[in-house]
C-alpha cells in the first residue's frame, strides 16, 4: 500500500496520488472500511502541503471511493456506496491517467493523444 | 565573609558537576545490548545499527547536557538566592530553586531537541505508505499524567481562587511547563514522517517511535507529578486544621518520591536489563547472559 509522488512530474500531485489510492481501493489492496491515514501524517511523510491531501480525500469522496466518519477519519467506502468500477489494467489506467494530464497541461487536444499513443503502440509493437 | 565561605564550596561542587558529567558522558554511547534493547531482537543489520545508535546516542546526550543545564540553574539559584541551600521538592525561592523541577525542564528539552533532529529528505519523487501506524505504547502512562497534570491545573486553580494574586497563578503556569514540553516531543513523536523504504526500515521507525514515546511518556508523568507537588504544597497555606496539613504535607511527600522513581526509570536507558516493551522476548547479552 504505498503510494509514491514526484513533484517534478507534468501530472500535478493531486492527480498522482487521487490515481494511485483509486487504483489501491479498486485492485482491492484497501478493502471497504479500511481506514486511509490521517491528512497530517500522510501530508508529512510525502513532504507535500496539508491542503494537497485533504483536496485528494475530497475528490475521492466525491468519487465515492471514500467517505468520512467524522472522529475515525476517512475510510474506504463499502461496494454500492459509489461508483468504482474496477479496472481490468491498474496499471494501464494509471499511465493513460498520466497521458491525459500531460496532453491536457500542454494545451493538445483528443486527437494528438491519440495520435501519440498509437506512435508508442507502434514503436513497442511486439 | 560569606563569599569567602562559598568558594571551596563552589570549587567541590564543580568538581563534583565535572566528574558527573564526564561518567555520564561515558555512558552515553550506545553499547551492542542497547541496540538489542532498542530494536527488541538481536536480528539487526549493520545499517540498522548504526541507525539505532546514533539515535539513542543522540537522544542520551541531548537529554544529559539539557539536564545539566537545569541543574545548573537550580544549583545557581539556590546558591545566590536560597542561602546555599539546595532542595529537591518545593522551598521559598520558587521553581528555579527546586532540583526535580529544573532536572525535568531541562530532560523534557533535551528530548525536544533530540526528537526534531531531521535528515535531510532526500530529493525527487517520495513515497509513503497507506497502512495504518501503529499506537504509540505506554498509553496509560501518559493517560495517568494527563490525569495528574488536571489534577495539578485544577489545584493551581483553587489556589488562584482562594488566595488571589499573580504569585500563585504564575505558579500554577510555570510549574506546569515540563509537562507541556513532554506533550509537545509526543506530538513529534506521534507526527514524525514515516519512511517507506522497505518493512525493515518501517520496523527499525517504529521501535524508535515506541522509545521515545515510553521513555517521554514517563517523564510527562514526572513532570505532572512535581507540578502537583508544588501546587499541593500550596494548599498548605489555607487555613486548613492540622490533621489536614499532615495528610497534605504526606501526599506532597509521597509525590516527590515518586516523580524521583519515576524520573529515573525515564532515562534513555535499560533499567535493570528490562525490556523496552512488554512484549519483548528477553535477549541474550553479548557475553551469553540472558537478560
Amino acid at each position: 500500500m504505498i503510494v509514491t509522488v514526484d513533484a517534478t512530474s507534468p501530472v500535478p500531485v493531486v492527480e498522482q496520488l487521487r490515481a494511485q489510492v483509486a487504483r489501491h481501493v479498486a485492485d482491492g489492496t484497501l478493502r471497504p472500511g479500511d481506514s486511509l491515514p490521517p491528512i497530517r501524517h500522510l501530508a508529512a511523510d510525502l513532504g507535500i502541503a496539508r491542503g494537497t491531501v485533504a483536496k485528494v480525500y475530497e475528490q475521492l469522496a466525491r468519487d465515492g471511493v471514500v467517505r468520512t466518519a467524522g472522529r475515525h477519519g476517512t475510510l474506504v467506502a463499502g461496494a454500492g456506496e459509489g461508483p468504482t468500477p474496477p479496472p481490468a489494467h491498474p496499471e494501464v489506467d494509471l499511465a493513460a491517467d498520466a497521458l491525459a494530464h500531460v496532453v491536457r497541461a500542454a494545451g493538445l487536444d483528443d486527437a494528438a493523444a491519440h495520435a501519440a499513443l498509437a506512435a508508442a503502440l507502434g514503436r513497442n509493437r511486439g | 565573609m560569606r563569599n569567602l565561605a562559598l568558594a571551596p564550596v563552589l570549587g567541590v561542587l564543580l568538581l563534583v558537576a565535572i566528574g558527573l558529567v564526564a561518567l555520564l558522558i561515558s555512558r552515553a554511547r550506545a553499547t551492542p545490548d542497547d541496540v538489542t534493547w532498542l530494536a527488541g531482537t538481536r536480528d539487526v543489520t549493520p545499517d540498522e545499527r548504526t541507525v539505532y545508535a546514533d539515535h539513542l546516542t543522540r537522544h542520551r546526550t541531548s537529554r544529559l547536557w539539557w539536564g545539566g543545564v537545569g541543574l545548573a540553574v537550580a544549583l545557581a539559584a539556590s546558591l545566590t538566592l536560597n542561602d546555599g541551600t539546595f532542595t529537591v521538592g518545593t522551598n521559598a525561592i520558587g521553581p528555579a530553586g527546586d532540583i526535580l523541577f529544573c532536572l525535568v525542564t531541562g530532560i523534557a528539552v533535551g528530548a525536544l531537541l533530540a526528537e526534531n533532529y531531521r535528515l535531510r529528505r532526500p530529493t525527487g519523487p517520495a513515497s509513503a505508505s497507506l497502512a495504518p501506524r501503529t499506537p504509540l505504547p505506554a498509553a496509560g502512562t501518559r493517560r495517568a499524567a494527563r490525569a495528574v497534570a488536571g489534577v495539578a491545573l485544577a489545584l493551581g486553580l483553587v489556589d488562584v481562587l482562594v488566595a488571589p494574586g499573580a504569585r500563585p497563578a504564575l505558579l500554577t503556569v510555570v510549574v506546569l511547563v515540563p509537562w507541556l514540553l513532554c506533550e509537545l516531543v509526543l506530538r513529534a513523536v506521534r507526527e514524525r514522517p514515516r519512511p517507506a523504504l522497505s518493512p525493515r526500515a518501517e520496523r527499525v521507525d517504529t521501535r524508535l517511535r515506541m522509545f521515545a514515546a515510553v521513555t517521554v511518556s514517563r517523564l510527562e508523568l514526572a513532570a505532572a507529578m512535581s507540578a502537583a507537588l508544588w501546587l499541593v504544597d500550596l494548599d498548605e497555606t489555607w487555613n486548613l486544621d492540622d490533621d489536614v496539613r499532615a495528610v497534605v504535607a504526606l501526599v506532597g511527600f509521597g509525590l516527590l518520591i515518586a516523580a524521583i522513581v519515576v524520573l529515573w526509570h525515564a532515562a534513555p536507558r535499560s533499567r535493570g536489563r528490562r525490556p523496552l516493551l512488554p512484549q519483548d522476548a528477553p535477549q541474550p547479552l553479548v557475553d551469553g547472559r540472558t537478560a
